[in-house]
C-alpha cells in the first residue's frame, strides 16, 4: 500500500508538470519550429509516457518490480538532460524557454527522482 | 546521547504533531527567507548596477526618455536616435571629464540564437568607458566589425558564432553580470552598425543613413570635485527644452532604493505578521500536547528522572524538527531563486542579482537564531507548567 502512495504522488507532480508546461511555464513562442518548443514536447511526451507507466503499477503491479521503478527513473533523468543537454533551448537566460519551462522541468525533475528514490528504499526495506 | 534517542523515539511516536509543528515552521522559514533573499538580491542588483554603469549622468532623446531608461535599466528593446553631435556639444560643459555614446538596435526577429528581438548595441571602443573596462580586464584592443561581445544572460561562448541583420560576428567575449538591461544585450562597434545600416536588404528599417551621425545615449562621467547634479543643471540651462534630456543616474538608483524600501516595509510587516502567528500557534500546540503527555511527565519524574531532563528530552525534540525544516526550507527557497532567478527578476522593474554563499550563511544563521527565540516563546508556557506542576497531580487521572 505505501508503495502505490509513491506511484499517486508521482503522476500528480507529472500532471502538474504538463498543465504548467502548457500554462504559465510555457516555452518561447513562435511559427518557426524552435528547439526550446521540441524540448518541452519531448518533455510531455516523457511525462505522459510515466504517468501510463505508474497508473499501470497502481492496477496491475502485483508484485515489486525494482526493474520498472529504475526505468521510471532513468526517464525522468531523460525529462531533465533533454532540455539541459539534448536538445536544448534559446541561448539567452531571459527567454520564456529559460526563465521559466526549463527552470519548471528541472523542478519537477528533482522532486519526481526523491520521491522515486525514496520509494525505491522503502521497497527495498519492505523485502 | 540518551537524552537524543528519547527524543527521536518521542518525535516517531508523536508524528502528526511534529508533522504540524514542522509545516508550520517550514511555511515560516521559507516566508522569511525567501523575502530576506529577495531584499538582498534587489540591493545587491542596485550596488552592483551602480559600480558597473559608471557613468554620473546619462543624455537620451527627450521624446524617448522613458524607453531608454527602460532599454538600460530593463532590458526593453528598442532603436532609438538622436543627432550624435550632442557627444561634441555636451563636452565642452564645465566639470564633464569623459562622454562616450551607444547607439541600440533592436535586432530582426529570428536571429540565429533564439527567435525573439534582442538588443544590439554599437559601441565606440575608443571611448566608451562603460564596456571598456571589461574589454581590458579581457586583454582585448578594440572591436573589430565582425566581433561581437555578448551580455550576462547569452549562453554563447567566445569562440562561436552569431549572426544578426544577415551578418555573422565571432564572439570574442561575454560580460559579467551587471543587473542592468545589458545583460542580455550584444555589443558590437560603431562600424559593424554602419555596415548593418547600409545595407539595402534592410531598406526601411532604418530611418537614418549612417551610424556615425546618431547615437541612442550619451553617457557623460564628471570631473570628481564637480557634483553631477549641479553638470546636469548646466546642461539642462543650456541645451533645454531640446532634442534631448539629461538625467542623473544617481536620481534612478535612489528610485530604485526608495521602490525597495517600500518593498522591505511592506516585507517586515508582512513576516512580524506571520511570526506572530507561527509564536501563537506553536505555544498553543506545545501547551496542549504538554499537558496531554502529563502522565508521561510523571511517569518519568517518579521513576528519577528530573524535571531538568524532561525540559532537555522536550527542546532536543523541538530543535530537531526545527532544524529538519529550516534546513529544508533554505534548500527549496534557494533552488526556487537559483532556478528561476530571471523570472523572478522579471517580476521586478530593478536590478536584481542573487546573494552570494557568505549572503546566505548569514541569512541561515539569522534563520536559525530567530527559530531559537520562537522555540523558547513556544516553549516557554509548556516549561513553566512542568516545572510547577507536582509528580502526584501529573499521573493522576482527571476524570
Amino acid at each position: 500500500m505505501k508503495k502505490k502512495i509513491f506511484y499517486i504522488i508521482s503522476i500528480i507532480i507529472l500532471v502538474i508538470g504538463i498543465i504548467g508546461i502548457l500554462t504559465f511555464a510555457h516555452p518561447c513562442t513562435s511559427d518557426k519550429a524552435m528547439k526550446c518548443n521540441a524540448s518541452s514536447h519531448a518533455v510531455i511526451l516523457i511525462y505522459a509516457t510515466l504517468i501510463i507507466s505508474n497508473l499501470v503499477c497502481i492496477v496491475f503491479n502485483k508484485k515489486k518490480n525494482i526493474l520498472n521503478d529504475i526505468i521510471n527513473l532513468l526517464l525522468i533523468i531523460d525529462t531533465i538532460l533533454i532540455p539541459a543537454f539534448v536538445i536544448g533551448g534559446c541561448k539567452i537566460k531571459t527567454m520564456s524557454c529559460q526563465a521559466k519551462t526549463f527552470p519548471f522541468i528541472y523542478v519537477i525533475g528533482i522532486f519526481l527522482i526523491i520521491i522515486n528514490i525514496i520509494g525505491i528504499v522503502k521497497d527495498r526495506k519492505n523485502d | 546521547m540518551i537524552n537524543f534517542k528519547l527524543a527521536t523515539l518521542n518525535l516517531k511516536s508523536k508524528k502528526f504533531k511534529y508533522t504540524i509543528i514542522f509545516i508550520l515552521i517550514m511555511i515560516m522559514s521559507i516566508t522569511l527567507f525567501a523575502s530576506n533573499t529577495l531584499l538582498v538580491s534587489m540591493k545587491n542588483g542596485i550596488e552592483t548596477s551602480k559600480n558597473k554603469l559608471g557613468a554620473d549622468i546619462i543624455i537620451t532623446p527627450s521624446k524617448y526618455e522613458e524607453t531608454a531608461q527602460n532599454a538600460l535599466f530593463n532590458g526593453e528593446i528598442c532603436t532609438l536616435t538622436m543627432n550624435k553631435n550632442w557627444e561634441d556639444k555636451v563636452k565642452e560643459i564645465d566639470g564633464v571629464k569623459n562622454v562616450s555614446s551607444e547607439l541600440y538596435l533592436a535586432t530582426l526577429p529570428g536571429a540565429s540564437c533564439c527567435d525573439g528581438m534582442i538588443q544590439l548595441i554599437a559601441i565606440d571602443p575608443n571611448n566608451d568607458f562603460l564596456i571598456t573596462p571589461w574589454l581590458e580586464k579581457s586583454n582585448m584592443q578594440g572591436l573589430k566589425d565582425d566581433e561581437i561581445i555578448l551580455g550576462y544572460n547569452f549562453k554563447i561562448k567566445p569562440g562561436e558564432k552569431i549572426k544578426y541583420y544577415n551578418r555573422e560576428f565571432t564572439v570574442v567575449a561575454n560580460m559579467d553580470e551587471t543587473g542592468l538591461g545589458y545583460d542580455a544585450s550584444a555589443f558590437i562597434s560603431y562600424e559593424a552598425a554602419d555596415k548593418i545600416i547600409k545595407d539595402k536588404s534592410h531598406n526601411g528599417k532604418f530611418d537614418f543613413d549612417s551610424s556615425f551621425d546618431v547615437a541612442s545615449m550619451i553617457f557623460i562621467r564628471t570631473e570628481e570635485n564637480a557634483d553631477p547634479a549641479v553638470v546636469k543643471e548646466l546642461i539642462t540651462a543650456r541645451f533645454g527644452n531640446s532634442e534631448i534630456m539629461p538625467y542623473s543616474t544617481s536620481g534612478k538608483f535612489s528610485e530604485f532604493s526608495k521602490e525597495m524600501n517600500s518593498f522591505k516595509t511592506f516585507a517586515i510587516f508582512m513576516d512580524v505578521l506571520l511570526i506572530i502567528v507561527i509564536i501563537i500557534s506553536l505555544l498553543a500546540i506545545e501547551t496542549i500536547t504538554t499537558v496531554q503527555r502529563r502522565n508521561e511527565i510523571g511517569s518519568m519524574y517518579t521513576v528519577g528522572i528530573s524535571k531538568n531532563r524532561i525540559i532537555k528530552i522536550f527542546t532536543i525534540e523541538y530543535l530537531i524538527v526545527s532544524l529538519v525544516a529550516i534546513i529544508i526550507s533554505i534548500v527549496v527557497t534557494e533552488l526556487i531563486f537559483v532556478f528561476f532567478h530571471e523570472w523572478i527578476r522579471s517580476l521586478f522593474n530593478m536590478p536584481i542579482i542573487i546573494p552570494g554563499v557568505g549572503d546566505t550563511a548569514f541569512m541561515l544563521v539569522k534563520q536559525i537564531l530567530l527559530s531559537l527565540v520562537i522555540m523558547i516563546i513556544s516553549l516557554s508556557s509548556s516549561f513553566i507548567w512542568i516545572k510547577k506542576e507536582s509528580p502526584a497531580d501529573m499521573i493522576k487521572e482527571v476524570n
